[in-house]
């Protein structure tokens, strides 16, 4: 069976609480402090969950050496709350000391390549479980590219043999916002290395779709899931929602949709 | 390459060349809204001091000031209600939801901290004086009258 | 054993002025501790207790607060119209069925519905019986101090401390017997009376036992608090109740214009948007760890992040 959970933010603690099928959650690890752990997420630990620190902030494609204290964090947290891996995101969020306060794309090219391959390894180094990758959403590409996304971050994590987060709805922006062929992308992944997938809501604003986190879940995002149910056994899927809170039916809805669409996908293949 | 991408997303820096500049603007756009988005939740009342023209205000706000050291909301916040202060738009709410967070916090290169050790901060407010007191032992004590 | 050889009331004046300070001293000590002991029931065991959000806000802060509670949970259901610069509040109709009794008495009374003062409400000999039934399921719970424990407490204690008024009137006798100025002595024997006084009359407001029960409460409420300062809107209505028993109703960060009345009219409340506790936390979308322990509520919601 997999696992069907959610991002777990304050607004949300209740709702988790109370709810004992959700047993896999994650935690943005910049929120937390593995020293004064919240005392629901101690609780929840207690009960058997699983809970994945999910780094933000790490800056993996910086042409920069990594933050070292960021690192400890993520470490620390790993260890303190029992984690099978820590995740982070393919992308770099600051440069030359200016934070840009959100996780920016990374040029496709082979030097590129070479930065993100460096610092992945320097990060696994560090970390005491093993590290997950994530495919983010972006509205803009760098030019001059000298391969495509998934081979990018195939070639990554085959590089540095790292695991990888695959974010359903970060692809289905992208293959919506740059014309990209959504299969073919799953196609081209390791899947092979799938430690966890990422699903969230969004909404269209001038003909672009924004990975928001504060909108229903688009059935485009969960027909991806299904589709990437059919190629291969899900381990956990894990519902990213972080501001405009619907009410705890709604939520419970699109954690019911969710699994659902694994189901079909799973049916598809007699994987159940 | 990847500063002055960064420069040209929040500081309004020239675009670097090659880049798709319709796109680049509506990320532009989209960081400032989240950015707005998480100083309303994080300082509820100055949010509604600065009431249907919040958003406005803060793109204002937000084009003049850069994302601050640590890029939380607490310190973003501080400083755009710092900002509403000199246009004269804050509430004695806003004004008391500031006053918690300077009693409690400090600012330093834009990063925030837990204020520790004793203090004392008084604010005068239209109709009401507020005294916050902080002691060894005793804890924080607010007196309001 | 060099106390026993010594008879206090043979010490030169200065001698014993010191000896009585320190005396007065350690005597308030002990008849703090042997108060709080001697409320305390003997059994230490809060785990299975059970409180409604009315028993809770007894719990922490007396009869005030339980009032105070049913207030802010009626208004909450526009069963109240708050006037923040009266501070007062005006019913607006009857209850519905389902309403817990105590909110049933604090209705009963503010109407006829002409505004009350909430002053006046806190006060009202209406509402007395009521607060004492929360109190007495409190005590036959060991929570709250009953009244033969108290009785027995403050005899104890006062005891004590009238003992050492004793000595030092003796040792006042002695001096004026001796021709001896005596002033400071009398200075320190109404000291001690004073704090005998409020030995004897100051009630603590929970046993061990009670401090344990809303402690193991409050923690265990800690995603409820979360949720009732960052989305209280969302709460069923027995969890806002519970969350303002625990918590107070600073904790409940609803934002309408209804509520921030009610909490400029219950108190003007310290509120604030920030966690008490930053931890630090740099990140391309974080925001304030939202600290456990905040004195006056905090409205933070800690942020998350799109495109990640």
């Amino acid at each position: 069976m997999t696992d069907v959970g959610i991002g777990w933010r304050p607004e949300l603690a209740l709702m988790i609480e109370r709810d004992p099928r959700i047993r896999f959650v994650e935690v943005v690890a910049e929120n937390i402090s593995p020293d004064d752990l919240p005392r629901p997420l101690l609780k929840l630990k207690e009960r058997g969950a699983t809970i994945i620190p999910h780094g933000t902030g790490l800056s993996l494609g910086t042409a920069e050496p990594l933050d070292q204290k960021r690192l400890a964090h993520l470490a620390r947290l790993a260890e303190r709350l029992d984690a099978p891996f820590v995740s982070e995101h393919i992308a770099f969020v600051r440069a030359a000391g200016h934070d840009s306060g959100h996780l920016l794309p990374l040029p496709h090219t082979h030097a590129a390549l070479d930065v993100l391959s460096e610092n992945i390894l320097q990060a696994r180094a560090a970390l005491p479980v093993p590290l997950a990758l994530e495919n983010i959403a972006t509205l803009f590409e760098w030019p001059g590219a000298e391969m495509s996304e998934v081979a990018f971050i195939t070639e990554a994590l085959e590089r540095t043999d790292t695991r990888l987060l695959l974010d359903v709805a970060n692809l289905y922006a992208n293959a919506r916002n740059h014309g990209w062929d959504a299969l073919a992308y799953l196609d081209g992944l390791p899947l092979g290395r799938l430690a966890y997938v990422h699903i969230a809501g969004g909404v269209t604003r001038h003909q672009l779709y924004h990975d928001t986190h504060a909108h229903p879940t688009p059935s485009g995002a969960l027909d991806l899931l299904e589709q990437l149910s059919v190629r291969v056994p899900l381990p956990a899927v894990l519902l990213e929602r972080d501001d405009h809170f619907p009410a705890e039916a709604e939520l419970r809805g699109e954690l019911d949709a969710i699994a659902a669409a694994i189901e079909r996908g799973a049916q598809v293949n007699c994987h159940v | 390459m990847q500063a002055q991408l960064v420069g040209a997303l929040v500081e309004g820096v020239p675009m670097p060349a090659g880049f798709d500049r319709e796109r680049l603007a509506a990320v532009a756009e989209a960081l400032r809204s989240k950015r707005a988005r998480a100083v309303a939740r994080a300082w509820p009342q100055s949010a509604r001091a600065a009431g249907d023209a919040f958003a406005a205000r803060f793109a204002e706000y937000a084009r003049a000031n850069p994302l601050p050291g640590d890029s939380s909301p607490l310190a973003d916040g501080r400083a755009f209600v710092a900002w509403l202060e000199r246009a004269g738009l804050l509430t004695d709410a806003a004004r008391l939801e500031a006053f918690a967070f300077d009693a409690r916090h400090r600012l330093r290169k834009g990063r925030v901290t837990a204020r520790r050790g004793p203090g004392l901060r008084v604010l005068r407010l239209r109709r009401r004086l507020v005294v916050v007191i902080r002691l060894p032992f005793v804890g924080e004590r607010w007196l309001l009258r | 054993m060099l106390m026993l050889q010594i008879n206090p009331l043979e010490m030169t004046g200065p001698q014993f002025l010191k000896f009585y300070v320190i005396l007065m001293i350690v005597a308030a000590i002990v008849a703090r501790l042997l108060k709080r002991a001697l409320v305390s029931p003997r059994w230490t065991d809060s785990r299975h207790i059970n409180l409604d959000p009315y028993e809770a806000a007894y719990l922490r802060g007396g009869a005030r607060q339980a009032i105070d509670a049913a207030i802010a949970m009626l208004a909450q259901r526009q069963l109240l119209k708050v006037s923040k610069t009266a501070h007062s509040v005006s019913t607006t109709g009857p209850l519905p069925a389902g309403a817990h009794w105590f909110e049933r008495a604090v209705h009963q009374a503010i109407s006829p519905s002409s505004a009350r003062q909430i002053n006046d409400i806190r006060s009202s000999p209406l509402l007395t019986p009521h607060t004492d039934r929360l109190a007495a399921q409190l005590k036959q719970w060991g929570l709250i101090p009953d009244d033969s424990r108290w009785q027995m407490a403050r005899t104890v204690s006062g005891l004590l401390m009238l003992a050492v008024l004793g000595l030092g009137v003796a040792k006042i006798f002695v001096g004026v017997v001796r021709h001896r100025p005596v002033g400071f002595l009398v200075f320190l024997c109404i000291v001690t009376g004073i704090i005998t006084l409020v030995v004897i009359n100051s009630r603590p407001a929970r046993t061990r036992l009670g401090e344990q029960a809303l402690a193991q409460l409050r923690g265990e409420s800690a995603a409820l608090q979360m949720a009732a300062r960052t989305r209280p809107e969302l709460l069923a209505s027995g969890d806002v109740a519970l969350a303002i028993g625990l918590f107070g109703v600073e904790a409940l960060a609803f934002t309408n214009d209804s509520w921030t009345d009610l909490r400029a009219a219950l108190r003007p409340p310290p509120s604030t948007s920030s966690g008490a506790s930053s931890s630090s936390c740099g990140s391309s979308c974080s925001s304030s760890s939202c600290g456990s322990s905040c004195g006056g509520g905090c409205g933070g919601g800690c942020g998350g992040c799109g495109g990640g």
